[in-house]
């Protein structure tokens, strides 16, 4: 029994990573359930924007580099994230503009926008493809580390080692940030009260004289800044690459539903149910097992459910569960 | 009276190719209570929207303080100086009941919004102990008391009520009686419908019956409630 070597194991291999990736889908999720909150569909084409949003966070920081200029020990990523928010906001508002606008007047059912939105997604899919191709791209800088593993283990003399990186130090803080700003937005400002007056009844929005152009733009901006901070937060901790983030979004709808669409809080709460399920079935939890329990007891098996090739089966299998026994979601949305 | 306060006048329209007005004319005095009553079908909440604009009219006028208000859309409307609250869906259940209140006041640019808080928490007191509370949860009078409070934030000249006491106990709808007295007290014009004639007719200057898209009886409230005729198709006897 070595308890204290598992729970490092356990930080290591599961806490730490899960937290990561749980901050990362609950930014992504938190952007398709404000679009479904407020303009009323499903935005297949959020997974699409992140790759946007990511691309044009990459080119500004190869033009920062290309200055000379960095973030020190943290990813000059970082500074390119407003550039790359605004160009990915133009963007958006184009696509609304030119697709969704016209659905829009026409006062078209919500599945009529959904259809839209893939068309959008396939649209946006080659436009990122031809940016920068289907290669993958490394682009994390600074320093790799913010907790080495051997200086963990030196540290502590634990056989284990602990290390967290910037990226991950990164993703969780900046996640942090996020949710906290849009929280304060949504709850303490009129915009933000105005854009949760017209989710939650259009029509009254619209007695009150609220502008509904307004609102939809705002929807839009926050959603691409949620995109693009989520993308490259993904990019910088795992390399970016266009079809890895076309394949986020079932993980990313499976968080949303999860803890209820249109319901901000359910979103976070989503992405880590479902960022922990994936890491926890497709763990080999071998190596903290071997330190629970008398040695030779676990023989040669890697004590892994499913092999981490299948970890989208998790997500769905979750979506299908909570679809079957509590439709709307753990924060009960819509 | 030669210009009333509001007028709606010789109104024909309706949604499709189909009219449900037919030349209906409903009219209220500043600070005054007009209530319009009739059989279920009979155009009394058609009317009404016809007035604030939510009808497409075929013929006749809509006039506010002598303007002619006819062709504005109901949020210019609002911004004119007309409230209304409508029968069903008339709050954000999500947002709490302070949030109702200052989404009322979003067209207000003024710095006063504060005060017009304070006069609907004084006007409806369980408003103010309820005031952190999502509306969504309160109770049927107290949904009710959210909407009329959301409706006043602009500070209407006239104020109009869709049935404010659809589904609401014969208690809870005295005391809304008692605070729609109240609020014409203040000079704001009431256009009401309302589904308890007699208790509605009690209380308004001014009745309106209206039986298939038409005017049938226009009166005083009380001349209306003395009517025999009136009183035998309309009131029960």
């Amino acid at each position: 029994m070595d308890i204290l070597n598992a729970l490092v194991a356990f930080a290591n291999f599961v806490l730490v990573p899960g937290l990561t990736y749980g901050s990362q889908l609950a930014l992504g999720a938190l952007g398709v359930s404000l679009v479904f909150a407020v303009l009323r569909f499903s935005n297949f084409a959020h997974g699409d924007t992140m790759a946007f949003g990511t691309v044009m966070a990459i080119l500004f920081t190869w033009m920062l580099q290309s200055w000379g200029i960095s973030a020190g020990p943290l990813p000059t990523a970082l500074l390119a994230l407003p550039l790359a928010i605004a160009a990915t906001s133009v963007m958006v508002l184009g696509t609304d503009r030119l697709v969704y606008r016209f659905y829009r007047r026409q006062k078209a059912k919500p599945i009529i926008l959904m259809i839209a939105s893939i068309g959008v997604m396939f649209v946006m899919n080659g436009l990122v493809r031809m940016i920068l191709g289907t290669r993958e791209v490394q682009f994390a800088d600074g320093e790799r580390f913010l907790l080495a593993p051997a200086a963990f283990r030196t540290a502590t003399g634990l056989a284990e080692p602990l290390g967290i990186r910037t990226s991950q130090a990164v993703t969780v803080v900046v996640a942090v940030i996020c949710v906290a700003a849009l929280f304060w937005f949504l709850n303490r400002t009129r915009t933000g009260k105005s854009m949760r007056a017209f989710s939650d009844n259009e029509d009254l929005a619209l007695l009150s004289g609220i502008n509904p152009d307004r609102v939809v733009m705002v929807t839009w901006i926050i959603a691409a800044a949620l995109a693009t901070i989520a993308g490259t937060l993904y990019g910088l901790d795992k390399n970016y690459r266009v079809f890895v983030y076309f394949g986020m979004l079932l993980p990313i709808f499976a968080s949303a539903i999860v803890g209820g669409l249109g319901s901000p809080i359910g979103a976070i709460i989503g992405g880590f149910v479902i960022a922990f399920s994936e890491i926890l079935v497709t763990n080999a939890w071998s190596k903290i097992l071997g330190y629970l329990t008398p040695e030779g007891w676990l023989g040669e098996g890697l004590y892994q459910a499913l092999s981490t090739d299948y970890k989208v089966a998790v997500s769905f299998v979750i979506l299908i569960i909570v679809l079957l026994v509590k439709p709307n979601g753990i924060m009960g949305g819509k | 009276m030669a210009h009333p306060f509001l007028i709606g006048e010789n109104m024909t329209g309706g949604y499709g190719a189909v009219d449900i007005l037919h030349s209906c004319t409903l009219a209220v005095e500043k600070g005054e209570i007009a209530v319009i009553v009739g059989p279920n079908g009979a155009g009394k909440s058609t009317a009404m929207k016809a007035v604030f604009g939510m009808l497409p009219l075929r013929s006749g006028q809509v006039r506010l303080e002598g303007e002619d208000i006819t062709k504005l859309s109901p949020q210019a409307r609002v911004r004119k100086g007309m409230g209304f609250v409508p029968q069903t869906h008339n709050i954000f259940t999500t947002m709490t009941v302070e949030e109702n209140l200052e989404m009322g006041a979003f067209i207000r640019k003024d710095e006063a919004i504060q005060d017009t808080i304070a006069q609907i928490y004084d006007l409806f007191p369980i408003l103010k102990e309820k005031r952190n509370q999502a509306a969504g949860e309160l109770s049927g009078g107290q949904r009710q008391q959210v909407a009329v409070g959301r409706a006043l934030m602009t500070r209407p000249k006239v104020l109009m009520l869709d049935e404010p006491t659809a589904g609401v106990s014969p208690i809870v709808m005295d005391e809304l009686f008692d605070r729609i007295i109240e609020i014409a007290r203040t000079g704001i014009s009431i256009l009401m419908v309302e589904q308890n004639a007699r208790q509605a007719l009690e209380i308004a200057d001014k009745g309106f019956v209206l039986v298939q898209g038409t005017n049938r009886y226009t009166d005083t409230g009380a001349a209306l409630l003395a009517d025999p005729e009136v009183r035998k198709s309309f009131l029960g006897g």
